[in-house]
């Protein structure tokens, strides 16, 4: 009788190299035989520093850093950071910018969706999945390539409105985008959604309860998927989208699948959502002409070069005081809260990421799986390293 | 004698060189199959002509000329020996699977199989079985690697899990036909409907266990690339690494031969049955083909199950079934249900 009471607990450590994990991170985990005894997670691999980075630049000059938040669904950080600068400093938006924002951050979070779907079926084991849904995030792609040039880094919105109009050309493909989407939609979800293997692997892993959900601070879907009944789009308006008819959907289950499926729903809103902004889009400017953000240079009355210079240099003044903004980006609540003291840089910005919480709920979600579970809670929190370590 | 002996090292020979080009065709296969599935085009540089045909052969030279790490704390000689025991033990299955009808010159056969046992499926499953042994020492041997020893620990869990229950379902047709010798089970077909008439539930049974065996998509759980990062696989390099692949393209090739002879009536056709001679060698590579790639139709379609999920389904539900199977087919026997 040696050594049966001494079972030894495993300790591997999973990244930040590992294919599974999304990026760098990385999780020590203890297992017993497969099972899951405790996770650790550790961040930082990808620490840039961009809250301290903002202190030192002006509220232009940090557009396009907020890009490499979560690099997958750029578009929506432009536009939330764009929102806190615009509440901070009251500013109005023209009705056809507000438009083409909605179409853009609707369109960003479909991309960010297939991304999601793609590389959760692939983690699961289903390979074929994730080249239906890189297909049609390339269309997003082009789309965007099409009003800005750029393919991930977009540095589209602006305070004050968008960089430039969209084209005839963008409306075409959307409305192409549209009609042809939801057909191709089904391929993924037809070997995926009532698959005997999908559902048993992914039901009843990784449940997080209402109570839970809410007091680890989960947020967008990984909290609608538990139940809760929250979205800042509806919760707390922004943009025009109180004018706007859609459903938020939320399952009160709280495993994988649930998450899963309101993810699914969710894309399909989001087709509803930019259907109605392709009927109801009006013309006009895409840019507020008032936007003090807007460079001297552009404005041809007032080309006076020693303005624009200040503009560069100095920034626009922001009243003291300070402001948070929350939106909700694919992957939950994106909030930057600025402190200002009336210059033209911010004081302290603090920028919350929906991935950073879920990393760090994720022992309380996989505690007691097997190694096979831990893959799949993480590709359904659906994290993005870019925004954990910022 | 010396004939035998002869016949027998030719017969060697020309298999395994066949069984080589086989291999590197399913490589190719396998990649231009799933890139049909998957929408993209699959190799296509190297032989542009002859949409990439010969990529398989640039792989084999490019992993040939790969430098060749052990790594330091690895058991030397059993790193060494496990991709050969996983590649050389289907090899050895292969060689009692018929390669087609026998052929009958003057008064005697000649069997298309480089031996020809009267006890062939016992055979072929010990081969097979003894194939666990390359992955299970790889992963072991992989000095201290924590995920290839977790992907040896899957491999015994499924090899044990699938092994009885893919015996119990072949023995319903042994059971029918009296006989362990696979030329006779096929023989026994060709008066008779195919056995996947009598046991639809056995054939259900070992169409699960075959994707179990060559650990193909639903159940490549020592592999799980997403979970273990290839599992036994992530120490090797070079020409070992390769090895592993071999094995398994052999295995799925035992397998669906297996597949066809016991339920789909070897080298009978629905039509133009038996005469002349390369009909049933048509018939038989067809039914063969068909399931070599059903295994790469349900690579590219289904998610992975997880590893306690196959034993709960080999243990609960497929075992008792079985049991239950064999009890039908046996008291169907006793009492002679006579056989269409």
């Amino acid at each position: 009788m040696i050594g049966i009471e001494e079972t030894k607990r495993v300790r591997i450590n999973m990244g930040p190299q590992h294919p599974a994990t999304h990026g760098v991170g990385r999780f020590i985990l203890t297992l017993n035989g497969e099972t899951i005894e405790d996770v650790k997670p550790i961040c930082g691999y990808l620490h840039r520093g961009l809250e301290k980075l903002a202190e030192n630049m002006t509220y232009q000059q940090f557009m396009p850093i907020v890009d490499r938040l979560d690099y997958v669904a750029s578009m929506n950080n432009d536009l939330a950071y764009c929102l806190a600068v615009e509440k901070l400093l009251g500013m109005e938006v023209p009705e056809r910018a507000e438009y083409i924002r909605i179409l853009i951050a609707e369109l960003g979070r479909i991309a960010s969706h297939l991304i999601w779907l793609g590389t959760m079926a692939l983690d699961i084991g289903a390979m074929t999945p994730y080249f239906y849904t890189f297909r049609d995030r390339e269309t997003i792609y082009d789309m965007f390539e099409e009003i800005c040039g750029a393919r991930l880094m977009y540095n589209y919105v602006r305070m004050g409105g968008v960089s430039n109009d969209i084209t005839p050309k963008f409306m075409e493909m959307l409305k192409h985008f549209l009609d042809t989407f939801p057909k191709l939609m089904k391929e993924s979800d037809g070997l995926l959604t009532k698959n005997r293997i999908w559902m048993s692997r992914t039901k009843d892993v990784g449940v997080i309860n209402y109570d839970d959900a809410i007091s680890w601070g989960l947020s967008g879907p990984c909290l609608r998927g538990s139940g809760v009944n929250w979205d800042l789009r509806k919760n707390r308006p922004y943009g025009i989208y109180p004018s706007l008819d859609f459903d938020i959907p939320y399952l009160p289950e709280g495993d994988v699948y649930a998450r899963y499926l309101v993810r699914l729903e969710e894309i399909n809103q989001s087709v509803r959502i930019l259907r109605q902004c392709v009927k109801k889009i009006p013309a006009g400017d895409y840019m507020n002409p008032e936007s003090p953000f807007v460079r001297p240079m552009k404005k041809p009355k007032e080309g006076i070069a020693l303005k624009d210079f200040v503009l560069q240099i100095r920034g626009v003044k922001a009243p003291a005081g300070e402001v948070y903004f929350g939106a909700e980006n694919p992957k939950g609540e994106l909030g930057f809260y600025i402190v200002s003291d009336g210059a033209g840089k911010p004081y302290r910005m603090k920028i919350r990421t929906p991935s950073f919480v879920h990393v760090f709920a994720l022992p309380v979600i996989v505690k007691g799986g097997l190694i096979a579970d831990i893959v799949s809670v993480i590709s359904s929190l659906d994290f993005v390293f870019g925004e954990v370590d910022r | 004698m010396l004939i035998y002996v002869l016949t027998g090292a030719i017969k060697l020979l020309v298999v395994f060189v066949l069984l080589l080009i086989y291999a590197l065709f399913m490589l190719w296969f396998e990649r231009k199959a799933l890139g049909f599935i998957q929408i993209r085009i699959g190799p296509k540089l190297v032989s542009s002509g002859l949409e990439g045909l010969l990529q398989p052969i640039a792989d084999m030279l490019k992993t040939l000329w790969k430098e060749d790490i052990v790594p330091h704390r690895a058991d030397k000689l059993v790193f060494w020996l496990a991709p050969v025991i996983g590649a050389m033990f289907p090899f050895a299955a292969a060689l009692a699977m018929p390669f087609g009808p026998p052929l009958k010159i003057g008064g005697s056969y000649f069997y298309l199989s480089v031996v020809h046992v009267n006890v062939g499926i016992l055979y072929i499953l010990a081969a097979l079985g003894l194939t666990s042994y390359g992955v299970l020492s790889a992963g072991l041997a992989s000095g201290g690697n924590k995920y290839s020893l977790i992907s040896a620990q899957r491999e015994v869990a499924q090899m044990v899990s699938y092994e009885v229950v893919m015996a119990l379902a072949l023995l319903n047709p042994i059971l029918m036909a009296q006989s362990l010798d696979l030329y006779d089970i096929v023989a026994m077909q060709s008066h008779h409907l195919w056995f996947v008439f009598y046991q639809p539930v056995a054939f259900v049974v070992f169409l699960i266990c075959m994707f179990a065996t060559a650990a193909i998509v639903p159940f490549d759980l020592p592999e799980a690339e997403q979970e273990l990062v290839a599992g036994f696989n992530t120490e090797y390099s070079a020409m070992k690494m390769g090895m592993f692949p071999f094995g398994q393209f052999v295995t799925i090739l035992v397998m669906s031969s297996l597949m066809v002879i016991f339920f789909l009536g070897g080298w009978t056709g629905p039509i133009w049955n038996g005469h002349p001679w390369i009909l049933g060698f048509i018939w038989y590579w067809i039914k063969v083909f068909f399931f070599v790639f059903l295994f790469i139709w349900s690579w590219g379609t289904f998610p992975r199950y997880r590893y306690d999920q196959l034993m709960n389904i080999c243990w609960k539900i497929l075992l008792p079934i079985s049991v239950l199977n064999i009890l039908w087919t046996g008291f169907a026997l006793i009492i002679h249900i006579p056989m269409i």
